[in-house]
């Protein structure tokens, strides 16, 4: 929770911080616990049920625990052409999570998005912050096998 | 101002209004789902959208577009209902269509513009949401099915409660309002969401299938809880309250309602009500006719009176009463039984209203209820709104939130509203007298008094001089444990603020001290000039629905009607319970055994030879009586009550009587009569008293109903510095200091016989911090003997960072009786706390 106060403080003069403080939160816990929503009321004089508002409104924050490593699909319109359907179901056999889960062991979790915003590399995936385009089933074996 | 044109109509405006306003004022039916007069505006469901003749865009949203010079505007316009019509197809894509069993049908704004704008059918497909309902939440039923998501709940919840329990939960299609991580409701129940909810989404529990809307009978009346006078609305059905509701143009509550209010109506048709006189015979109660019991009552008293003289008999009346039978209460004593031991509300409730007649003359507070939404500086002391008075916490939301007021909270604890604070003084209990005068040594320090008016305006400037002296921020460190900063900091915005205004409750919890208390918020007010301007004063806020009149009616030993001093005042109520003091006793509305601070009431009511008790229940009190006389409830007579800005406010006859019960004013013009006590056409509460306009009682009243001005618009008015200090209760290592406070539910008189309401409060609780439930060796939940010197009552541990270490927080409970930890001083009290 220290951690939690450091970050609260250094936005503590700003106005509107909710979520810079709320990234910043998620970068440090890896997900963000009910406790550090609380945390974060407290120190802003915020309710919980707006905190809880903007956590849910955000695709980027999660209430749950995530895997080390998150991995993202495209499904988007050029994604979809260039075969991004082989690509999920090819993920998920990998790694055997549906989209949106987490693995047990907490190392991977499996997202698909709308657009990745690489659409000249389609089909695309990410891992972290890493991107990986003109993606084939066999590809993606030698690249999850690096984690 | 800004003048436009509203379908062919010109209309003038003030600047800032909204197209709606204007259109509102020139007498166009704009259809609205999201708007609500006393909210921000919002621009949600896009409904009222109307033609701006100029504009780029085809529609404009009135409801958050501000007017403008020369603007003309069409509202209904062939192209205007087409797009109306298409908003209520999209809504009613997942709107279900169950009105048959919707508790809302009849007054849905939904139902009613699909009505008006004729939409049959719907051109578009989708899915209906099957989210679950709500049946956990006690009170409030959420069915989010039915929700349109105009945000109404979440922003009454936020702008007007300052709860914030609700918001808009994830985005898009799945959009919902929400508490966080889905929990059921857990927030002060009011149920305000329930009444800006334009359809069926946030229904009463207590409604449900009682009754469908067009049935009622809507009979507005006047709250019987706390005294800042509500009006409700009583939805009647079959000789019973179907429901509560508020109408934003109907009373001073502006539609707003508590908990209390608005759920608080389950006692007028509890099964255990009183029904027929019942007198004691060998110990076993009997019905009796009406005629008997009030012949055995008087021919008691008589024999009382002829043996042992009047001196012996005592009365306690209530300030749940009216105004009417307060008035004939006391005259019956006073004509009848030749007494003055005439009392209510334990002598203490309302020491602080007494406390304000010393300083300014004025033994209410100083300035209106509303008036505290436009002031610029707010000092609570002591004064837990949201548990004691809700509504007025509304006025202090609406001052910090509208009005960029600035508010100081002092209090035992840290309370909700200390969330905005501009300055937070959490003193040790008991203290309050040297906080103040710490403030006020600190505005002469620093010259921030209003000497113009101290010097025209007042009296005893140099006693209140001589006596802060000592008071010097290290000093009141020392005592009330308050830092020289947080001190430093709330003087200055109180007394830099142009207006601003001291709210204190009296008559909850610990008041020992109202009268100083009173006193010395009236010393701040005054050597600021805070007295006599618009939105500034003193507020004392008493508890019950007539504390005002009761007062003002001379329910009290040493006062007649209107404050006429009295030759040789009467007992007061503390001392007429004094084992042996008294032989006869007439209690009205009261039931000291469970809220009287004194561990030996019972003991005292069982010496008595006869005694009466007045009540719609069988209450503890009214197991020791000899005669109980069953009467009606609010809603089944007549009368007036005094809020708590003086203004006084009609009951309407909504019930038939219950039972064979009288109402308390029928009661006692009986009684009256058998004592051959005389009642005037004048002073005949029946004939004249209710029935006319011109009611006589006003009289006594004066301030805002009767128009009179108050004291200090007459330029001879002084106002008095009456300098008032405690001594400091210390503590020893393993000692707490108990604290009572005022709670939800006061002290239950009606909230005990509402069950709904009880679910709600939960047990019997103390509250102490972590710390200290360490040391102890508590945990949340455990079952605790507290006592003090007085008595010891066992209850449930709560714990919690918003108390001082140190302290312990006993509400009042309507189940229980806490008070008698404190004992007549009713002041905080060393004591102990152990694990059951």
């Amino acid at each position: 929770m220290d951690k939690l106060n450091e970050i609260i403080d250094k936005y503590r003069e700003t106005e509107g911080a909710l979520i810079p403080i709320l990234q910043e939160a998620q970068e440090a816990f890896g997900y963000l616990p009910k406790d550090v929503l609380v945390g974060i009321g407290k120190g802003l004089k915020l309710p919980l049920s707006q905190i809880y508002g903007v956590v849910t409104f955000y695709s980027q924050f999660f209430l749950t625990p995530h895997g080390k490593y998150t991995i993202r699909a495209c499904r988007g319109t050029a994604c979809h052409v260039q075969g991004a359907k082989k690509i999920i179901s090819t993920i998920e056999n990998l790694i055997n999570l549906k989209e949106g889960e987490t693995s047990p062991d907490l190392k991977f979790t499996f997202e698909t998005v709308a657009c990745l915003g690489a659409c000249a590399l389609s089909p695309v995936m990410m891992v972290n912050k890493d991107y990986f385009g003109k993606m084939t089933p066999k590809k993606i074996t030698t690249i999850l096998s690096q984690y | 101002m800004i003048t436009l044109t509203i379908d062919n109509k010109k209309v003038v405006v003030e600047d800032g209004a909204t197209i709606l306003a204007a259109c509102e004022m020139a007498g166009s039916k704009v259809p609205t789902l999201c708007h609500e007069k006393k909210l921000l505006s919002f621009g949600a469901c896009r409904i009222c959208l109307v033609e701006v003749e100029g504009t780029r865009t085809k529609f404009t949203p009135s409801c958050t577009t501000p007017a403008t010079d020369g603007m003309v505007v069409k509202t209904m316009t062939e192209a205007l209902i087409k797009a109306r019509r298409t908003i209520l197809e999209l809504l009613l894509i997942s709107h279900p269509l169950d009105c048959p069993v919707c508790d809302k049908a009849g007054e849905c704004s939904l139902q009613d513009l699909v009505y008006e704008y004729g939409v049959s059918g719907n051109r578009f497909k989708g899915i209906k949401f099957t989210l679950p309902v709500d049946h956990i939440s006690p009170l409030i039923e959420r069915d989010l099915n039915r929700c349109i998501l105009c945000g109404k709940c979440v922003r009454i919840c936020d702008e007007l409660q300052g709860v914030s329990e609700i918001s808009f939960v994830n985005r898009g299609m799945r959009t919902k309002i929400g508490t966080d991580f889905d929990r059921p409701l857990d927030c002060e129940f009011c149920g305000q969401c329930i009444s800006v909810c334009p359809v069926g989404a946030l229904t009463s529990k207590l409604f449900k299938y009682k009754a469908r809307l067009w049935e009622l009978e809507n009979i507005p009346t006047i709250c019987p809880y706390c005294s800042n006078g509500c009006t409700l609305i009583l939805g009647i059905k079959d000789n019973q309250i179907k429901t509560i509701t508020s109408h934003d143009d109907i009373g001073i509550n502006e539609g707003n309602l508590c908990a209390k209010g608005r759920f608080g109506y389950e006692f007028v048709a509890n099964p255990l009500r009183l029904k027929k006189p019942l007198v004691k015979r060998d110990g076993k109660f009997e019905e009796v006719d009406w005629d008997e019991a009030l012949g055995l009552v008087v021919t008691k008293f008589n024999e009382i009176k002829t043996d042992s003289g009047a001196n012996s008999i005592g009365a306690l009346g209530s300030a749940r009463l009216t105004n009417e039978e307060i008035y004939l209460f006391q005259h019956l004593i006073r004509q009848g039984l030749g007494t003055n031991n005439i009392d209510h509300g334990g002598g203490y409730s309302y020491q602080g209203l007494i406390g304000l007649k010393e300083s300014l003359d004025y033994p209410a507070s100083t300035n209106s209820i509303h008036e505290i939404r436009e002031t610029k500086a707010i000092l609570l002391l002591r004064a837990d709104l949201n548990e004691t008075h809700p509504n007025i916490k509304i006025e202090v939301n609406l001052a910090i939130n509208r009005h960029q007021a600035r508010l100081i909270v002092a209090d035992n604890k840290r309370i909700k509203l200390s969330a905005n604070v501009a300055s937070n003084l959490i003193y040790k209990p008991g203290t309050e007298l040297t906080l103040i005068n710490g403030l006020i040594n600190l505005l002469i320090k620093n010259d921030l008094i209003n000497k113009d008016f101290i010097k025209e305006k007042t009296t005893g400037f140099d006693k209140l001089l001589s006596c802060v002296k000592k008071y010097t921020p290290e000093y009141v460190e020392g005592i009330c444990e308050v830092n020289p900063q947080d001190l430093e900091l709330a003087a200055r915005v109180y007394a830099e603020a142009e207006k601003a205004c001291i709210i204190v409750t009296c008559g909850m919890g610990l008041c020992g001290n109202n009268r100083d208390i009173a006193l010395a918020a009236s010393n701040l007010a005054l050597l600021t000039g805070n007295i006599g301007k618009e939105s500034s004063g003193v507020y004392i806020l008493p508890e019950k629905n007539n504390s005002q009149g009761a007062l003002d009616m001379g329910a009290v030993p040493g006062f007649l009607p209107g404050y006429m001093p009295v030759d040789k005042p009467g007992y007061s109520a503390f001392q007429m319970l004094e084992a042996g003091k008294l032989k006869g006793m007439f209690i009205v509305g009261e039931n000291p055994v469970m809220t009287y601070p004194l561990p030996d009431v019972q003991k005292a009511l069982e010496s008595l030879e006869f005694l009466v008790v007045q009540d719609m229940f069988m209450t503890p009190t009214a197991e020791l009586a000899d005669v109980i006389l069953p009467v009606g409830s609010f809603a089944e007579k007549e009368g007036t009550y005094a809020n708590l800005g003086k203004r006084v406010q009609k009951l309407k006859k909504a019930l038939l009587c219950h039972g064979e019960t009288k109402s308390d004013l029928e009661i006692f013009i009986d009684l009256c009569q058998r004592m051959g006590c005389e009642i005037t056409t004048d002073n005949n509460p029946l004939t004249s008293f209710i029935k006319e306009e011109s009611n006589p009682l006003t009289s006594f009243i004066k301030g805002e109903f009767a128009g009179e001005d108050k004291p200090w618009k007459n330029n001879n008015w002084k106002g008095k510095f009456i300098p008032v200090e405690s001594d400091e209760i210390k503590t020893d290592r393993d000692e707490l200091l108990l604290v009572s406070t005022g709670s939800h539910l006061y002290s239950g008189s009606l909230s005990a016989w509402s069950p709904h309401l009880l679910e709600v409060k939960g047990e019997a609780c103390v509250e102490v911090n972590y710390k200290d439930a360490k040391k102890i060796g508590l945990d949340a939940g455990d079952p605790v003997k507290i006592s003090s010197k007085n008595a010891s009552i066992k209850l449930k541990a709560r714990l919690s960072d918003n108390i001082p270490e140190g302290v312990a927080v006993v509400e009042t409970h309507p189940l229980l009786n806490v008070m008698v930890l404190f004992g007549q001083k009713m002041m905080p009290i060393k004591g102990k706390i152990g694990k059951e």
